[in-house]
């Protein structure tokens, strides 16, 4: 029960709204996605901005140090924000 | 003695364009991340040396996750499989090459390379680009920092490209201690720390934070919710069924010009039997087929277009959501566009994607894709279908039988990616590149190369077919012919698709190359004139042997279409599948349940429109 509410809590990269900036404050899930994601610059810290996003759950885009990431959804959602 | 500098950067940071001014090379250079998947060697010859340079696959970090960025891994630790004669098993020196709009997500890299030990030399590409954006940078200073030289590169004009150099001598004579092995591993916290240092490296030499936006944002609409995908289906389309209606005038005239050379030079060669050779059998072969040419040429140059902007990315974040859902990742639009040209080249592409089921999963669709050398076939199929005189028509039936083979080339993916036991793996992700004008002089350039390389690859196997059949059908006795008796044995094979064993000779053939499919048919119904227009007539009036029946009836011709839509014919395609499927058994099982399966679907196909017609 615990456990539900604390994930039900945190605000995750694919909740955010086109246009929302945020910062990335952790991650969770899959180890070998996570430091992918972090490698290309969703660094714990870093600005984010989400840019762009697909119709019927596909990927979105986000402006991170510059560049332009484009993530799946469901990938998105190992990511979280503030 | 020789030494060997390696070219390093993360994806899309402009190594191939360096390389190919550093050493005079033409690789080809796509605004894609993910371009390069090969090694390329080059010589490079100073006054008093030579030297080896290799460029590498794009990474984002030193440890890989993909086939690609495992090479320049192998690399990085091990030269000796990659040049000849290495005397040394490290690279004496690394040119990093970092995006100058993008240092604060480069130089991690190159701080990691830098603490492996690696001896280094900086190029800073797309000055130009920062300098549009009133981005200014320090080099001095960011040389200082960094301890390595620091060369700014104007990757449009090749600026900087003499300094680069001289860098690397000055470098290369300098002796510093061996590099230690790269970690296998990074930690989070690390990775941290190198972020945290490269932004602060920036934050000293540059003017300005990150690029702003600024203008028009035409991202805004491609990759709108709803315009996107709708944007994207209306590109597609254009771009398949410009192939054949923006080419046709250009085909008409290779057409007369080849049936009026062929014509005046029958007419001016003696009435022998090397002349009949050389006009029936290899001229009438080759023109049928290089009619065809300004199609290929039209479609390497659309693709051309579309990878120097920048639209690929987009291209495959925009089709991950319709891919994962028949098992691929967006990564695989890439390999499987570049399969509408030539299955080679894709099948290489698919190294960049990270997990092995969906690495196969692509490569089972590639040979599916309608690659150049069908577009003769089809072109010859869909004129004797709709009319010579129709090209819009036409090419409506050419987007038609696009559309058909991603349909049926999604479906065969969806059935073997439940077979496959392998797990996917997780995640798409892609850096979406800034947009570029195409270089057109690249593209250009690229375009002729690659026609030019189908017609070398072609016109011998043309040729050869062609004297092959003329001897065939001439000896011993032109009605008792080799090919006679030969092409009887197909026939029972061959009444199912409601056809004759003049198609079946031609069918086999096409196993040498697809497009000699044309040549073969233009052999054996002979016609008077190599007219395209006229051949088509004569294939009208053509009847099934020993009866009245028209032999190209829709019936027929749509059953040769399903045919050469599924038929994998192409050897070089299973030697590629062979090594990038490491190993022979699912490529054999590719190869033949491929050709099993187009012959059941054309017969099928065939009956079913025979039934329906009445
Ligand atoms: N304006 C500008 N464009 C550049 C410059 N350098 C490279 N480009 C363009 O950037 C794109 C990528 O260049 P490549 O040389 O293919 O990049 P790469 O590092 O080899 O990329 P991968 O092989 O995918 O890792 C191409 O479209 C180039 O034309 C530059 O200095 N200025
Ligand atoms: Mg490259």
């Amino acid at each position: 029960m615990s456990v539900i509410a604390l994930h039900t809590h945190k605000k995750t990269l694919n909740t955010l709204s086109t246009g929302c900036s945020a910062v990335v404050s952790g991650f969770q899930g899959d180890q070998c996605l996570c430091s992918r994601l972090q490698e290309l610059g969703l660094i714990e810290g870093s600005t984010i901005c989400l840019a762009y996003r697909l119709s019927f759950g596909g990927p979105l885009a986000v402006k991170v140090k510059g560049a332009t990431l484009a993530i799946r959804s469901e990938d998105a959602a190992c990511v979280l924000v503030q | 003695m020789s030494e060997t500098l390696l070219f390093v950067g993360n994806p899309n940071s402009g190594k191939t364009t360096l390389f190919n001014y550093f050493t005079g090379s033409r690789y080809k250079t796509v605004n894609y991340p993910g371009a390069t998947v090969d090694f390329a060697l080059a010589e490079w010859k100073t006054p008093t040396q030579s030297h080896w340079v290799l460029d590498t696959p794009g990474i984002v970090s030193i440890v890989p996750q993909s086939e690609d960025e495992e090479i320049t891994r192998r690399a990085l630790e091990n030269i000796v499989p990659f040049v000849p004669n290495a005397t040394q098993k490290m690279p004496a020196l690394l040119i990093g090459v970092v995006d100058a709009m993008q240092l604060s997500r480069h130089l991690v890299l190159i701080r990691q390379l830098q603490q492996c030990g690696y001896a280094m030399v900086l190029a800073v590409t797309m000055t130009d680009v920062a300098h549009k954006h009133g981005r200014k940078i320090d080099f001095l200073t960011l040389s200082e920092l960094l301890n390595m030289p620091v060369i700014p590169i104007e990757g449009r004009t090749g600026k900087g490209i003499d300094k680069l150099k001289q860098a690397c001598c000055i470098r290369l004579a300098q002796k510093g201690s061996l590099p230690q092995p790269c970690p296998s591993h990074i930690e989070a916290s690390t990775l941290k720390e190198q972020f945290e240092w490269a932004e602060k490296m920036v934050g000293l030499v540059s003017s300005n934070g990150y690029e702003k936006i600024s203008g028009f944002d035409i991202d805004a609409w491609l990759l709108h919710p709803v315009f996107g995908p709708v944007g994207f289906m209306v590109t597609m389309g254009l771009f398949f069924t410009c192939i054949f209606a923006v080419a046709s005038p250009a085909m008409a005239g290779i057409d007369s010009g080849f049936t009026w050379g062929i014509a005046s030079l029958s007419a001016f060669l003696p009435a022998v039997w090397w002349a009949d050779l050389l006009t029936k059998g290899i001229l009438t072969g080759v023109g049928s087929v290089f009619v065809f040419v300004p199609q290929i040429a039209l479609l390497f140059f659309l693709l051309g277009v579309m990878e120097g902007s920048g639209y690929l990315a987009r291209g495959a974040m925009l089709a991950d959501r319709p891919l994962s859902a028949i098992g691929l990742n967006g990564r695989s639009f890439v390999p499987l566009l570049s399969g509408c040209a030539c299955a080679i080249p894709a099948m290489m592409a698919a190294r960049t994607l990270p997990g092995k089921k969906e690495k196969l999963l692509t490569l089972f669709m590639i040979p599916l894709m309608t690659c150049s050398a069908r577009l003769p076939v089809y072109g010859l199929l869909l004129s004797l279908l709709i009319g010579f005189h129709h090209p819009v028509q036409i090419a409506i039936g050419m987007t038609g039988i696009y559309v058909s083979s991603i349909i049926l080339a999604s479906s065969v993916t969806a059935i073997v990616g439940r077979m496959l036991r392998v797990a996917p793996a997780p995640g798409f992700q892609i850096e979406l590149p800034r947009w570029h004008w195409p270089v057109l002089r690249h593209v250009l350039t690229h375009t002729v190369t690659q026609t030019f390389s189908f017609i070398k690859k072609a016109g011998p196997v043309i040729v050869c077919v062609g004297v092959l059949l003329w001897v065939l059908s001439t000896f011993p006795s032109p009605t008792h012919s080799f090919l006679h008796t030969f092409g009887h044995v197909l026939s029972p094979l061959l009444s199912p698709m409601g056809l004759d064993w003049r198609v079946g000779v031609a069918l086999i053939l096409a196993f040498a190359a697809r497009e000699v499919f044309v040549s073969a048919i233009a052999l054996m119904f002979a016609s008077e004139s190599t007219h395209l227009a006229s051949l088509v007539n004569t294939l009208h009036h053509a009847v099934l042997e020993g009866t009245t029946q028209p032999l190209f009836t829709p019936a027929s011709i749509i059953g040769l279409i399903v045919f050469f839509m599924i038929s994998m014919q192409c050897a070089s395609t299973l030697a590629i599948a062979k090594k990038e499927m490491g190993g022979w058994k699912l490529p054999l099982a590719m190869t033949v349940s491929y050709i099993v399966g187009a012959y059941i679907a054309a017969v099928g196909v065939v009956q079913a429109v025979q039934f329906w017609m009445g």
